[in-house]
């Protein structure tokens, strides 16, 4: 389904590019498209890699009593320290999380995780955000994104539970 | 990365042995095959919306004065940029220096970081199950309203030699 929706919106779009700019925007998107694919190719082998590995390294009784329902304010704290820190894009951090999840983590720290990765990624904002966006912006926004993580990750296990 | 490669491969080897880096192998290869056609479908379409719709232009209807048509724009604008930080940061630093303002800008990259579509379809959905990411949008809608309000309220309270190092906007 999900497939068919962006192959529909992919073909979409070259049509209209092709009506509005030619074969030579055809031929832009194109270029735009290869130049990030041959960025990111590596990253994701690597990355798929890393999170089937990281569910063969980490047992499940670890995952529980760190991450789990029962760990509380620790674990959310946990996912708010590991998200901020981890240097890495979805193609590693998501299939990370749902190898936590099968394994025994919470929802809190999961959201908690998935939120300071999100809106605090200390890596990513050095790196791209403070050189590209210039430090006024990206200090407000950081001092503006601290807070959420954790109203994520108390907010997180309440809701949840209204869908199971 | 081939940091945290190394680390949790060397961690499998204590403690399972090759067997253990075998599974893990095979683990990668199910997860890549899962998500590779999005992927690159997703890629597709983030370099023909580029074409479609390039930053420089779009961040002329972002500026300081837009209200709250620039906001929505911004917000728009990262609803549906997908790729990773090398293709959000350009397009973002392409929209300052064409004239967006803070909160249009807060508002980009807020919508980018937490609901971004592209992440939402092809990745936090087939991974992690729809009750979780229902649950997290529900719990993180609110962010980026509360940052397109919060953060020109922070800027402005900066010491000015902090404000004076935001990069400089093209004149028109």
């Amino acid at each position: 389904m999900t497939l068919g929706v962006m192959a529909g919106l992919f073909l979409t779009s070259l049509l209209v590019i092709k009506w509005r700019h030619g074969n030579e925007g055809v031929k832009a998107g194109i270029h735009q498209t290869s130049s990030m694919l041959r960025r990111i190719a590596p990253m994701m082998v690597m990355g798929m890699i890393i999170a089937a590995m990281a569910s063969v390294a980490l047992p499940s009784e670890v995952i529980n009593r760190w991450l789990g329902d029962e760990s509380g304010m620790t674990g959310v704290f946990i996912g708010i320290a590991v998200g901020a820190t981890v240097p890495a894009g979805p193609y590693v951090v998501i299939p990370l999380l749902g190898t936590l999840m099968a394994n025994g983590a919470g929802v809190g720290p999961l959201a908690a995780f998935i939120t300071a990765w999100s809106v605090i990624p200390i890596s990513r904002s050095l790196v791209w955000e403070y050189p590209f966006l210039g430090a006024p912006f990206a200090i407000s926004r950081y001092l503006v994104a601290l807070a959420f993580p954790l109203i994520a990750g108390l907010l997180a296990p309440p809701v949840f539970a209204l869908f199971e | 990365m081939f940091g945290i490669l190394a680390l949790v491969v060397a961690v499998v080897l204590v403690r399972e042995g090759m067997d253990g880096v075998v599974e893990g192998l095979k683990g990668s290869w199910s997860l890549t095959r899962r998500a590779l056609p999005i992927t690159l479908l997703g890629m597709g379409l983030a370099g023909t919306l580029q074409v479609l719709a390039p930053p420089g232009v779009i961040g002329k209807y972002m500026g300081e004065d837009s209200g709250l048509l620039g906001l929505a724009i911004g917000m728009a604008a990262g609803l549906i940029t997908p790729g990773g930080p090398y293709v959000m940061y350009p397009i973002g630093n392409a929209l300052m220096a064409s004239g967006a303002g803070i909160g249009p800008m807060a508002g980009y990259v807020s919508t980018r970081n937490l609901v971004t579509v592209n992440r939402l379809v092809v990745w936090e959905l087939p991974f992690l199950g729809w009750p979780f990411t229902v649950t997290r949008l529900i719990v993180s809608f609110w962010m980026p309203i509360a940052t397109v309000i919060l953060v020109p309220i922070v800027y402005r309270l900066l010491p000015k030699a902090i404000r004076d190092k935001a990069p400089s906007k093209e004149a028109d």
